[in-house]
């Protein structure tokens, strides 16, 4: 081979190797902190769900049975920021089966008191909904549920 | 010697192109091991940022032959309801046909819409039917999504 084959070919191949060996490396190292991240947003949401509890206390019927008001205390230490993005469901209960009587009703909300961040469901407030049915309620027993977007709920057994 | 240069040229050049035919070769075989690396982590991590809760069973008819599953999207990423399995006392329940016993569909979703991808934070709404009344006993549901599941039991 010529004298400058030789110096050319090895250089080739260590180009080679050099920049193959960087590839793999980079992709792997950008591949661990993609998974780094979603386990930190993984726990954070283990975490605040832990931290997330309320409780329904008391549901009060106006205007026929067309309305109901129903008290929610926040018990946890979590606060939420977006209220509205709360599932909200009311069952009946016959012979012991609940029912799906409605899915998600017509609710508006408002805290008390304001004790925190104004904008937020704080830890020691109070939220009270007041829930528009389509149609006025029967007797019976009913049953609801109130959940977060995390899934964390409660539920509230009463009779009307 | 005319001779032996132009046989030390060809060398050359054949050694070249052999090394070069290897160089790239070996980024052929390179790029594969990073497409595999950054597939394995995107599943790792969309079965991390997957989360669905099931907040409520309910029966729909007093025969309890169907009932309504709400689940919570409460993770981070949407997911598509085709990509679903349900598995009902440990059946396997069909997706949207009826030609089966036993079957489920999306029959509700907030906001509602014909989107068959489920956001973060939205509820929606599983009904399933069987064949007969379920009997008032304790039932199993896990609902899974790749390497994603969750269970839940009712009565």
């Amino acid at each position: 081979m010529s004298s400058i084959g030789t110096p050319l070919v090895v250089g080739i191949l260590l180009i080679g190797v050099v920049s193959n060996f960087t590839l793999i490396f980079n992709t792997s190292k950008s591949s661990d902190k993609l998974k780094e991240n979603a386990i930190s947003i993984k726990d954070s949401r283990e975490l605040r769900k832990l931290n997330s509890r309320f409780e329904i206390n008391n549901i009060t019927v106006f205007n026929n049975g067309t309305q109901l008001n129903m008290s929610v205390l926040n018990t946890g230490s979590t606060s939420f920021d977006q209220v509205s993005d709360f599932v909200l469901l009311s069952n009946m209960i016959n012979n012991n089966i609940i029912f799906n009587q409605t899915t998600e009703s017509n609710w508006t909300y408002s805290i008390t008191p304001r004790v925190l961040n104004p904008l937020f469901w704080d830890p020691g407030e109070n939220l009270s909904i007041r829930i528009t049915l389509n149609e006025s309620i029967q007797t019976g027993n009913y049953y609801i549920i109130f959940s977060s977007p995390l899934g964390v709920k409660d539920t509230y057994q009463w009779y009307y | 010697m005319a001779g032996s240069e132009i046989s030390s040229l060809i060398l050359t050049i054949a050694a070249i192109t052999l090394a070069t035919i290897i160089t790239i070769s070996m980024f052929a075989v390179s790029i594969s091991i990073s497409n595999s690396i950054e597939r394995t982590a995107d599943n790792s991590s969309n079965s991390l940022l997957t989360d669905l809760t099931i907040i409520h069973v309910g029966y729909t008819n007093s025969s309890a032959s169907s009932f309504n599953i709400f689940v919570i999207n409460s993770g981070e990423i949407s997911v598509s309801v085709t990509d679903l399995v349900l598995l009902y006392d440990n059946n396997f329940i069909y997706y949207n046909d009826s030609s089966h016993s036993q079957y489920w569909i999306i029959s509700y979703k907030n906001p509602t819409n014909n989107s068959l991808s489920l956001d973060p934070n939205q509820l929606f709404e599983i009904t399933v039917f069987t064949s007969s009344n379920i009997g008032v006993r304790s039932h199993s549901l896990i609902l899974s999504i790749g390497s994603y599941s969750t269970s839940y039991s009712f009565s």
